[in-house]
């Protein structure tokens, strides 16, 4: 076997290894950690949701392939055993079956916005290159879908609904999922996709929507706008079916509608926070030097737990 | 297993009073019918909600033991909620499906059904908002 083909191999099945190890981790703290996620930031539950595949691509790229490439001699004529081969069949699967799942709701989404018949267009400032598109459509709609210049979907029944402050406050919202770039969060959860963590990833939606809705209420009577412009889209019918590339302005169940009105009811201006970034900065440097200090005999400790993986 | 391939092979029609206690039981561990009473959740006689159970029990949802200290049967759900809907509603579903000429028709209407808000909750907080608005007004007035 070649080495270029047994690196990968290796780099495979340790990326499976890790990834299940770390997901199963993350599902098994989620229910200790619900409660106390409710006070989280979007950006906190995407972090704990996306720690499986980022830490272990991490984990193969900062150390798997580090440790093969330095350690692992290139004349020796090594063989992959059954075990290792599964895993590593495992761990490509995983990428593949990841990937197609990622361009098949990248084509839905496409073929959604494409499918939707356009009576207007107009170009909005300030907004990320988002347009807003006000389409024809029996149920109310009102969306941002897409990734590389994502459109803003309003159905001239919405258009009709709101008026003028709850529109603008409306379309505030929508523009902030799309600052935030949470489709391309939906995309990247697409292709990491594990059974057991799909209540953390409704907790991030969630969270995604309030930060959203603080976006786009800048004041007390913007946030009374938007509570009336989503009772208004939720009271209307109930919504069409979208894409899965797609951030709605009401999404979801009754209680969570019902929270997000009652938030806006009790909106209060925001304090600034004061500034973590010290402390962050001290732990990200202890951290580097414990790693430089400590590298050399983890690459050694994961060479030889690779070793033991392929025979 | 038995009472869903019970369920399956005889299609159960379940009425309002059989869902009601089927419902309160999968929200306790087990109860006997005067606790279920006792919990005014239910609007019925005692010796109704005594034969309704015992039906249950006859077609196989429900499991019962004698209650050592009142000397009545304590039931339970013999499977997991889960189990429950999906021995009751799958087995509506499939006939609802196999009997439409276009399948999608139900599927829809159901999706409806789930996603639908409700109108009373929603005037509610239209209501509260309208409030709201007004406390804003008269504060902004000098």
């Amino acid at each position: 076997m070649s080495y270029l083909l047994r690196g990968a191999l290796l780099s495979s099945a340790a990326f499976f290894l890790a990834y299940v190890f770390l997901s199963l981790g993350v599902a098994g703290a989620w229910p200790l950690l619900r409660k106390r996620a409710a006070a989280w930031s979007a950006s906190l539950l995407y972090g704990l949701r996306a720690l499986p595949p980022a830490g272990a691509l991490l984990f193969v790229a900062g150390f798997v392939v580090p440790a093969f490439l330095c350690l692992e001699p290139q004349g020796t004529d090594e063989r992959f055993g059954i075990p290792g081969i599964a895993l590593a069949s495992a761990g490509l699967l995983m990428v593949a079956w990841g990937t197609v799942s990622a361009l098949l709701a990248s084509w839905q989404t496409a073929r959604f916005v494409a499918s939707c018949p356009k009576t207007g267009l107009r170009r909005l400032e300030g907004s990320a290159g988002a347009c807003a598109v006000e389409v024809v459509s029996a149920k109310p709609l009102f969306v941002v879908a897409g990734i590389h210049r994502p459109k803003l979907l309003i159905s001239q029944q919405a258009v009709r609904l709101l008026d003028e402050n709850e529109m603008r406050v409306a379309v505030r919202h929508e523009l902030a999922h799309a600052r935030f770039r949470d489709n391309l969060k939906k995309l990247a959860l697409r292709a990491a996709r594990f059974p057991f963590l799909s209540g953390l990833e409704r907790s991030w939606m969630q969270a995604a929507e309030l930060e959203a809705d603080d976006a786009a209420a800048v004041d007390a009577c913007g946030a009374l706008d938007l509570a009336s412009a989503l009772l208004k889209i939720a009271g209307a019918s109930s919504p069409a079916p979208l894409p899965h590339l797609a951030m709605s302005l009401v999404p979801g169940t009754q209680p969570a509608l019902q929270a997000r009105v009652q938030r806006l009811l009790a909106w209060q201006p925001r304090l600034p926070s004061p500034p973590r970034r010290g402390r962050a900065l001290l732990f990200f440097f202890f951290a580097v030097l414990a790693l430089t200090a400590g590298y050399a005999p983890l690459l050694r400790h994961v060479h030889e737990l690779g070793e033991l993986l392929v025979r | 297993m038995g009472w869903i391939r019970h369920s399956a092979g005889r299609h159960p029609q379940l009425g309002p009073l059989e869902t009601r206690l089927l419902g309160m039981l999968s929200q306790r561990r087990d109860a006997t019918v005067r606790e279920l009473l006792s919990s005014a959740q239910v609007d019925a006689a005692y010796t109704t909600v005594m034969t309704t159970l015992d039906r249950l029990y006859k077609k196989g949802f429900l499991d019962r033991s004698l209650d050592a200290v009142s000397r009545a049967f304590r039931y339970r759900l013999k499977q997991g909620e889960r189990h429950l809907y999906r021995a009751v509603l799958g087995n509506d579903l499939h006939h609802l499906l196999q009997t439409a000429a276009d399948p999608s028709l139900p599927v829809s209407f159901l999706v409806d059904a789930v996603t639908e808000h409700d109108p009373a909750l929603l005037e509610d907080l239209r209501r509260a908002v309208e409030r709201k608005r007004q406390q804003l007004r008269r504060r902004k007035k000098p």
